[in-house]
């Protein structure tokens, strides 16, 4: 008789083990036959890591397809509106104490059927007196002003801004844990596992605990983080280094209450260049979430260390910083035999663009949609699963390094190192080249499930003023009449918005009050 | 424009509240909050929607008199044509609030340039003494009740939203130059829910005297016809 694959066994808990088993739990609650049980086993000695605090906005597909109340979320994770990332003194160094700077928004760059508005902007069209972002969204001015992404009045996960959250990682955990075991049906276990058993073909068999409880399941899911206890360590899937291509290696955090209960919270992840990478900063509703990511080649412990400080500002004098190493790269294999990775056992890139859960977030999807019900499917999931996040991981490591390689910095060997020809990946390498003349356009995103597509990279080459010339191409953009009237559009939208979206700090105090209805 | 003060009777010693009243500063007001008690009276003139708070977001019900801002087609000067006139109208010139903010204590405040006050027709405010008539203190018990009915209703919407029985109505016009307008940000129970309820829940709802009005409410989605076939009369 087949094989049935019934019994799931989720090792970890953190974010990634229950947003994995609360996707799974309420896939398969849905549907009665599948008699498809979830379990998550947590250690009680091991800690998560604790950051990560930013999202993608697919994170709001994920918490209502959890049938998550958004209020309730936003409540208890101490959670803000995230509207894209300000990435700032990325181009230039700052000149004494200019900074330079630019968005990189989640609204896409307004466009129309006819009219791809960015190439005409790159013909000279458009105000050039505001910068880039301002002429291809009124999200731009949303940002500047302080502004929400929504009104009270707007329904609950709808948007008028597209926006993801910044949110307590640990208050994140505690909330899906509770969702998933209180009104998922994961069965929640506690147990330090001390040895993975194999069968004689290679499969995970079951997994013993320190108290000599032994569990057995048909899939384990390995979300054990760095440790990557399963996937790494019991079945030896080497990891694949790329700390060539991205530099960081270190973080050091610390969280920053705000001065009074009236300071605004910013609208983005204010991201800040430095000599030897850059500061997160991330507005909770109730501190800030601020740290510094840098590549301990190019500067000391210390050094880093009072970099962060002196960001932060006199008010770090008496709070303490966390120092976190990273290693950067991925898993030769995410999925192997009856085991796969998902979260930081899978893999970890610097979290310049808050990859970290998105990656989850799709690979919960991933299993659940093409969950192998038999025994005999592992085989070809392993290869479409791999082949996936193979690309994945590609494409974004891809995408983090163009903001560094195309940066115009020279204070420190950092950015001169990160512009040099071997550290950039070959495909990334081609379209920068290609794109000297000629605009990015969709048939240099071919996946659909591309994670950063055209609009990402608009937003970033052209926030940093990448010089692509269209002269050759110009035939192609002869429609400036009607370009020139959508840049109006987004002009007249701006003014109307600003006026209407409350301060994000109103809001949200708002939301804690009244809740957001469902309709 | 309005401009409401407290009322003292000191500064308000002289004033008087006309005795034939025919609210016209809502003649151009195109619907009207609602208290969960007058559902029965108001069925029977106009539609009940529930709209949202734009301060809070909350749903709250609300008499609709037309179809778009300034549009009344139940007032025809001098008066209004209908058996009924919302509590909220009623109350006009006089309204509660708190003295200061987070202050427990309500204060009666007034519209102090509404046509139904005079210094020389009408029923006095105060007697000579600058004690309140008797025709204040009447007002006064007006405003209590409507304050009490008033929390009821924000409980009853509030009990409707947490069990998700709202839908967004979808409700087009046709103008007199034929073009059609969609009205957004009106709201109904949908019956569909309301019928997919658990027994629990309905009982819920039954125990907490909510059936009544949920069901005054969906027969008076039928009084849209009354005010399409009104405005087409104008």
């Amino acid at each position: 008789m087949e094989h049935r694959i019934q019994n799931i066994l989720v090792v970890g808990g953190g974010t990634s083990g229950w947003i994995t088993a609360a996707r799974l739990a309420k896939k398969f609650s849905a549907d009665k036959n599948s008699q498809v049980s979830i379990s998550l086993i947590e250690s009680p000695e091991v800690s998560g890591i604790g950051v990560g605090e930013g999202t993608f906005p697919t994170m709001r597909d994920t918490l209502q397809f959890l049938g998550i109340p958004e209020a309730e979320f936003i409540k208890f994770c101490n959670a803000t509106f995230k509207q894209g990332i300000k990435f700032v003194n990325w181009e230039n160094s700052p000149q004494g104490a200019s900074n330079n700077s630019y968005y990189h928004l989640f609204n896409t760059p307004h466009s129309t059927k006819e009219v791809e508005l960015v190439d005409y902007w790159l013909q000279g069209l458009g105000n050039r007196t505001i910068p880039f972002s301002h002429n291809l969204s009124e999200q731009a001015f949303i940002c500047d002003a302080g502004l929400a992404p929504k009104k009270i009045t707007t329904p609950e996960y709808r948007c008028i801004a597209n926006y993801a959250y910044h949110l307590d990682a640990k208050k994140f955990v505690e909330f899906l844990r509770d969702w998933s075991t209180q009104k998922l049906g994961v069965n929640h276990l506690i147990g330090h596992i001390e040895k993975v058993n194999l069968d004689d073909q290679g499969f995970i068999d079951s997994v013993t605990t320190k108290d000599q409880n032994s569990i057995s399941a048909d899939l384990f899911v390995d979300c054990t983080g760095f440790s990557c206890l399963l996937l790494g360590q019991a079945l030896e899937v080497p990891f694949v280094d790329k700390s060539d291509v991205l530099f960081v290696d270190h973080a050091i955090a610390m969280q920053v209450p705000y001065a009074n209960e009236l300071q605004p919270i910013e609208c983005c992840t204010v991201s800040t260049a430095h000599e030897a990478g850059w500061t997160w900063d991330i507005g909770l509703q109730t501190r800030r979430g601020v740290g510094y990511v840098y590549s301990s080649a190019h500067t000391s412990h210390d050094r880093a260390e009072q970099v962060l400080r002196q960001y932060v500002g006199a008010q770090s004098e008496n709070l303490s910083a966390n120092k976190i190493p990273m290693k950067t790269g991925y898993r030769e294999k995410f999925w192997h035999k009856n085991c796969v990775a998902v979260g930081f056992s899978a893999g970890f890139l610097e979290p310049l663009e808050s990859t970290a859960l998105v990656l989850v977030e799709a690979a919960a999807t991933l299993i659940s949609e093409q969950f192998p019900h038999t025994k005999d499917y592992l085989p070809i999931i392993e290869k479409k699963f791999n082949q996936s996040f193979t690309y994945r991981f590609e494409r974004i490591i891809e995408f983090v390094k163009l903001h560094y390689c195309i940066s115009k910095r020279e204070d420190n060997a950092f950015w001169i190192d990160n512009r040099k020809q071997s550290s950039i990946p070959e495909r990334l390498l081609d379209n920068l080249e290609f794109w000297k003349y000629k605009a990015p356009s969709a048939f240099d995103f071919p996946s659909i499930f591309e994670i950063f597509t055209l609009d990402s990279y608009q937003w970033i080459l052209y926030g940093m003023n990448y010089h692509t010339d269209l002269s050759l191409s110009g035939s192609q953009y002869n429609d400036s009449k009607q370009a020139n009237k959508e840049f109006n559009k987004v002009k007249g939208l701006s003014s109307a918005l600003v006026n209407q979206l409350p301060p994000h700090r109103e809001l949200i105090n708002k939301i804690l009050e009244f809740g957001l209805a469902k309709v | 424009m309005s401009s409401v003060v407290f009322l003292s009777s000191h500064d308000h010693r002289d004033l008087k509240l006309i005795s034939k009243r025919f609210f016209p500063h809502a003649k151009n007001h195109h619907m009207c909050y609602l208290l969960v008690h007058e559902f029965p009276q108001a069925a029977l003139n106009f539609p009940i929607v529930f709209i949202k708070d734009e301060d809070t977001g909350q749903f709250k019900p609300v008499a609709m008199f037309g179809f778009k801002e300034g549009e009344n087609v139940f007032y025809e000067e001098p008066q209004w044509n209908s058996t009924y006139i919302p509590a909220n109208i009623r109350r006009h010139p006089f309204l509660m609030s708190p003295k200061t903010e987070n202050d427990q204590d309500w204060s009666i405040c007034i519209d102090k340039d509404s046509e139904h006050l005079s210094t020389i027709d009408g029923e006095a405010l105060f007697d000579s003494e600058g004690k309140p008539s008797q025709q204040l203190e009447d007002v006064k018990v007006f405003l209590a009740d409507f304050i009490e009915k008033d929390h009821l209703t924000t409980a009853f919407t509030k009990q409707l939203a947490s069990l998700d029985l709202f839908k967004q109505n979808s409700l087009v016009i046709t103008e007199s130059n034929g073009e059609q307008v969609k009205v957004n940000g009106v709201y109904s129970i949908d019956e569909e829910k309301l019928n997919d309820l658990s027994d629990s829940d309905f009982l819920m709802l039954k125990n907490r005297g909510f059936i009544g009005p949920i069901y005054t409410h969906l027969t008076a989605l039928g009084q849209m016809e009354r005010i399409k076939i009104l405005r087409n009369l104008k």
